[in-house]
C-alpha cells in the first residue's frame, strides 16, 4: 500500500450523555488509509462508523487513541487539507448555487480570478452550469447533493471524508452521482474515506472496504476490491469480480446478524 | 380569467348587500322598538358615514367637536407615523437582541426568567406608566408599539438563532470559515430569515400598540378620534375612524407581507407567490 495519509491508532470512544445507558461506540479501532486510496467503511447501523469519521475530522475527540494525518497527530481541529461531506443537507438556502460553491474559496481568501475559474470547473464537471443562478429550493435532492459535493471539492482537499453522502437518494440519482464522483476522482485522485451502509455502493466505488462489527464498534475485516478501473458504475454490477466480492463481504457481514 | 371576474363580482355583491341592509333595515317602521340595536344612533348608516368621511377629509382647520385640529389626514398621518416608527425600532432592536442572545448562551441563561416575566405581563397594563413617563405625544405611542413588537420579534429571532443545524456550521467551518465569516454568511442570514418571516405580524402588533396608546393618552390620531367619538356618543365618527384605521392597517400589513416575500425569496414556501403579489 502507498504511504499512509490517515492513521487511526487504537481509537476508543464511549458515550455517556444522551444515551439511556453508557455504551462503547468504538473500541480500539486501528486502520490506515493510503495516499490516493478510496476506502469504504461499511457495517450495521450503530457500529460507530459515523463517529469514527467525526473523530478523523476532529469534530469529536476520542477517549483514548490518536489520529495521525500525514504523520502528525490531530488536535481537535480539522486539518486544512481535509474536506468533509455531511449526510445532512449543508447547502446554504439563501445563496445561489454559484455562491455556495464559491464559499470555501471565499473563506480561504482565494483571489477573485482563481475563484471564477474554479467555479467554472466545478459547474462544468458537475453538470450544474445552467443552474448556477438557481437557489437550492429550486433544485432536486440529487442536484443539491451535487452542489454540496462541489462545495467540498472546489477547495481541492487532499483527503475527503464522506459520511453516507448519498444515503437519502433513490437508486437512479445515486448511480448518476456515483458515475460523477468516479469521473472527478479519476482526475483528482484524492484520498477518500467513504462511510456507507450500502454494500453495493461500497463495492462499486472503493479500492478497499473496512467491515465493522457493531456494539462495540470494532474493525472486523479489511477486504480489497479487485475490480479494475476505470469502472462503469452500471456494468460493473454484472461483472464476475463484483458478484464474488459481494458474496464474500455479505458472508462476513452476515455473521453480524447472528 | 372568467373565474376571477366571477370572484370579484361576488365579493362586490356581498359588500353591496351588507351596505344596503345596513342602510335600509333600520328604516323599517317600528323595528327599533323591538331591536334597539338597529337604531342609527348606535350603528349609524352608510350614507351618514360617507358624508362624514367626506367632510372630515376635505375640511381643514378647527373641527370643534371631533378633531381639535387638522383634517382626517392629519390624524391618519399621526397614527401612521407612530406605527412605522414603532415597527422599525421594534423589529431592529428585537432582531439584534435575539441575534446576540441566541449566540451567547450564558447571557441568555441569566436573562431567561426576566424575559419570560416581562413577556408574561400584558403590555396593555404598562400603558398608564408609559404615559406618566413619556406624556401624551408621539413618544408614548412609539414606546408602547415598540414594547409589543420587540418581544414578538425577539422571541422568534431567538428561536431561529438556536435552531441552526450543527452540520451546516461544521461544514462551513471545515471549508475554512472564521468566526466572523461564519456570522456573516451563516448565522445572520439564517436568523434574519426568522425575523423577516414575522414582519406582517410585527406590523399588526405595532398598529395595536399605537391605537391603544392613542385611546388612553393620545391628543391626536385615529385612536384618539375613537375615544372622543365615544365620549360624545357619535357613532358616525366612530365608524369613520374605524374605516380609516382598517384601510391603514390593510395597506401597512400588505406592505410588510411584500417586504417579507422580497427578503425571503430563497425560501421554498414563497415559490410562485412573487409573481402573483
Amino acid at each position: 500500500m502507498a504511504r499512509a495519509v490517515v492513521e487511526v491508532r487504537e481509537v476508543t470512544r464511549r458515550f455517556t450523555h444522551g444515551a439511556a445507558e453508557p455504551f462503547t461506540a468504538l473500541e480500539k479501532v486501528s486502520l490506515d488509509v493510503g495516499e490516493g486510496e478510496f476506502l469504504a467503511i461499511v457495517g450495521p447501523s450503530g457500529c460507530g462508523k459515523s463517529t469514527l469519521l467525526h473523530i478523523m475530522a476532529g469534530l469529536k475527540r476520542p477517549d483514548s487513541g490518536a489520529i495521525l494525518i500525514n504523520g502528525a497527530e490531530t488536535t481537535g481541529t480539522t486539518p486544512r487539507e481535509m474536506g468533509y461531506l455531511f449526510q445532512e443537507d449543508t447547502v446554504l438556502p439563501w445563496y445561489s448555487v454559484e455562491r455556495n460553491i464559491a464559499l470555501g474559496l471565499e473563506y480561504r481568501g482565494t483571489v477573485a480570478a482563481d475563484i471564477r475559474s474554479r467555479i467554472e470547473w466545478a459547474l462544468e464537471v458537475s453538470g450544474l452550469t445552467e443552474f448556477r443562478r438557481s437557489y437550492p429550493h429550486q433544485l432536486s435532492g440529487g442536484m443539491r447533493r451535487r452542489v454540496a459535493l462541489m462545495m467540498t471539492l472546489v477547495v481541492d482537499p487532499k483527503i475527503l471524508l464522506m459520511d453516507e453522502p448519498f444515503g437519502a437518494l433513490d437508486t437512479h440519482t445515486k448511480t448518476r452521482l456515483h458515475a460523477s464522483l468516479l469521473e472527478i476522482w479519476g482526475k483528482t485522485r484524492q484520498t477518500i474515506v467513504f462511510v456507507t451502509h450500502d454494500l453495493m455502493e461500497a463495492i462499486t466505488l472503493s479500492d478497499r472496504i473496512i467491515i465493522m462489527s457493531g456494539r462495540p464498534g470494532r474493525v472486523k475485516a479489511s477486504y480489497e476490491i479487485s475490480i479494475p478501473r476505470p469502472r462503469d458504475v452500471i456494468r460493473v454490477k454484472d461483472s464476475e469480480e463484483y458478484l464474488e466480492d459481494f458474496r464474500e463481504i455479505w458472508r462476513i457481514l452476515g455473521e453480524e446478524f447472528v | 380569467m372568467r373565474g376571477r371576474a366571477v370572484l370579484i363580482a361576488s365579493r362586490l355583491a356581498l359588500v353591496a348587500a351588507v351596505l344596503a341592509m345596513w342602510q335600509w333595515v333600520p328604516q323599517i317602521p317600528g323595528i327599533t322598538r323591538w331591536a334597539p340595536i338597529f337604531d342609527p344612533f348606535f350603528i349609524s348608516s352608510p350614507s351618514r358615514i360617507a358624508a362624514k368621511f367626506w367632510e372630515l377629509a376635505t375640511t381643514t382647520g378647527d373641527q370643534g367637536a371631533v378633531l381639535k385640529s387638522g383634517n382626517l389626514f392629519v390624524q391618519l398621518w399621526a397614527t401612521l407615523w407612530a406605527t412605522l416608527l414603532g415597527f422599525v425600532v421594534g423589529v431592529s432592536s428585537g432582531f439584534l437582541a435575539g441575534l446576540i442572545l441566541s449566540q451567547t448562551r450564558t447571557l441568555a441563561h441569566i436573562l431567561n426568567p426576566y424575559l419570560v416575566a416581562v413577556n408574561a405581563l400584558p403590555r396593555i397594563a404598562l400603558v398608564p406608566l408609559i404615559i406618566m413617563i413619556f406624556g401624551t405625544g408621539l413618544g408614548a405611542k412609539v414606546v408602547l408599539a415598540w414594547l409589543i413588537v420587540f418581544f414578538i420579534v425577539f422571541f422568534n429571532t431567538y428561536a431561529g438563532g438556536r435552531a441552526i443545524e450543527s452540520s451546516i456550521v461544521d461544514s462551513c467551518r471545515i471549508l475554512g470559515a472564521s468566526r466572523r465569516q461564519l456570522l456573516r454568511t451563516v448565522v445572520i442570514p439564517h436568523v434574519a430569515g426568522w425575523t423577516f418571516a414575522i414582519l406582517p405580524l410585527a406590523m399588526s402588533a405595532s398598529i395595536i400598540g399605537v391605537v391603544v396608546g392613542e385611546f388612553v393618552g393620545g391628543a391626536q390620531g385615529l385612536g384618539y378620534i375613537i375615544t372622543v367619538a365615544l365620549g360624545q356618543l357619535e357613532s358616525t365618527d366612530l365608524f369613520v375612524a374605524l374605516l380609516t384605521l382598517c384601510i391603514v392597517a390593510v395597506v401597512l400589513i400588505g406592505l410588510a407581507t411584500r417586504l417579507e416575500r422580497r427578503l425571503l425569496h430563497w425560501r421554498p414556501e414563497h415559490v410562485g407567490h412573487g409573481s402573483q403579489a
